[in-house]
């Protein structure tokens, strides 16, 4: 049976978030490197103590920290670390390699042939 | 025939395929989550600016209304106070608003082209923005025509202004938390 792990290769830290509200926490830290724990819960549905399991597994592997900011209130913001950014983007480069691999998908060749043909 | 597909073929691709769909679904949850939390962020900077607005302005135009009381309490020039305020309103407003408009241009290119998930969040903006702007000058031309002492007048415009534009600015705030629980 072929799984995602398999396919892709993926090593300890990308497996960790496979799980999709990793996944999305990762992708999310990816883009915008810091969010609030409080609209991480939000946007994710996730009750704190949920949130906080998540958390705490990124957290093992590195790839996230969280650390306590002082505001106009006392805030806890998830950031993704260095690791966490070299992981996220050799994930994605596996995961487009995995596309460019995929079988019953035409060669580029025979793509670019069949295209010239329907513009003559 | 060597065209043809092997039954174990077949199978890895189906194989293949089922992965590609699950990974695929994973990566749109996740784009929903983003698209969300840049939704969030650009409220939120409308309901600051609003904010903003709605105290630098009025704090200003304070500040201006009781040049002589300050100038008095400070022992310095009633004009270098005027300056002050005035300065005071220039730096303020206009810096918050070049940063506003700059982080949400920043925000704007990174969110996808095409339909919005939420495609009422221009029109709520706007019906926001026009309330304040209509309550405000409501409540500043009703004073007008009642008032005919200039620092009343001055107070009974500046106050209602401030009101209006804080109040929009918290009802934003509060729509932009309203994104983030809305589930998927």
């Amino acid at each position: 049976v072929l799984t995602v792990s398999d396919s892709l290769r993926l090593s300890e830290e990308e497996k960790v978030f496979q799980a999709q509200p990793r996944f999305s926490i990762m992708y999310l830290l990816f883009l915008k490197r810091r969010v609030g724990f409080i609209q991480l819960a939000q946007l994710l549905s996730l009750t704190p103590g949920n949130l906080d399991h998540h958390i705490r597994r990124l957290e093992e592997t590195g790839l996230v920290q969280s650390r306590r900011v002082m505001s106009w209130k006392p805030l806890v913001v998830v950031e993704i670390t260095a690791e966490g950014v070299e992981a996220f983007r050799e994930y994605v480069s596996k995961l487009k390699q995995f596309l460019k691999d995929l079988p019953g998908k035409p060669p580029r060749e025979q793509e670019a042939r069949e295209q010239q043909e329907s513009d003559a | 025939m060597q065209n043809r597909l092997s039954i174990n073929d077949c199978l890895r691709s189906i194989g293949w395929w089922a992965i590609l769909m699950e990974e695929l679904e994973k990566v749109l949850q996740a784009l929903n989550v983003i698209e969300r939390y840049d939704e969030y962020l650009l409220r939120k900077n409308w309901g600051r600016l609003l904010i903003v607005i709605g105290s630098v302005l009025p704090l200003s135009a304070l500040v201006n209304m009781n040049t002589g009381y300050l100038a008095a309490q400070t022992g310095s020039n009633p004009r270098l106070i005027s300056s002050l305020g005035f300065i005071l309103m220039i730096v303020l407003s206009l810096g918050f608003i070049a940063y506003i408009l700059f982080d949400s241009w920043h925000i704007a290119r990174r969110t996808p082209q095409g339909e919005s998930s939420d495609s009422r969040h221009r029109p709520k903006i706007l019906i926001v923005w026009f309330a304040a702007s209509a309550l405000t000058v409501f409540l500043v031309s009703v004073p007008l025509l009642l008032i005919s002492d200039a620092l009343l007048f001055g107070y009974a415009a500046v106050v209602p202004f401030s009101a209006g534009f804080i109040l929009a600015g918290i009802i934003l705030s509060r729509m932009a938390s309203g994104i983030l629980r809305r589930s998927a």
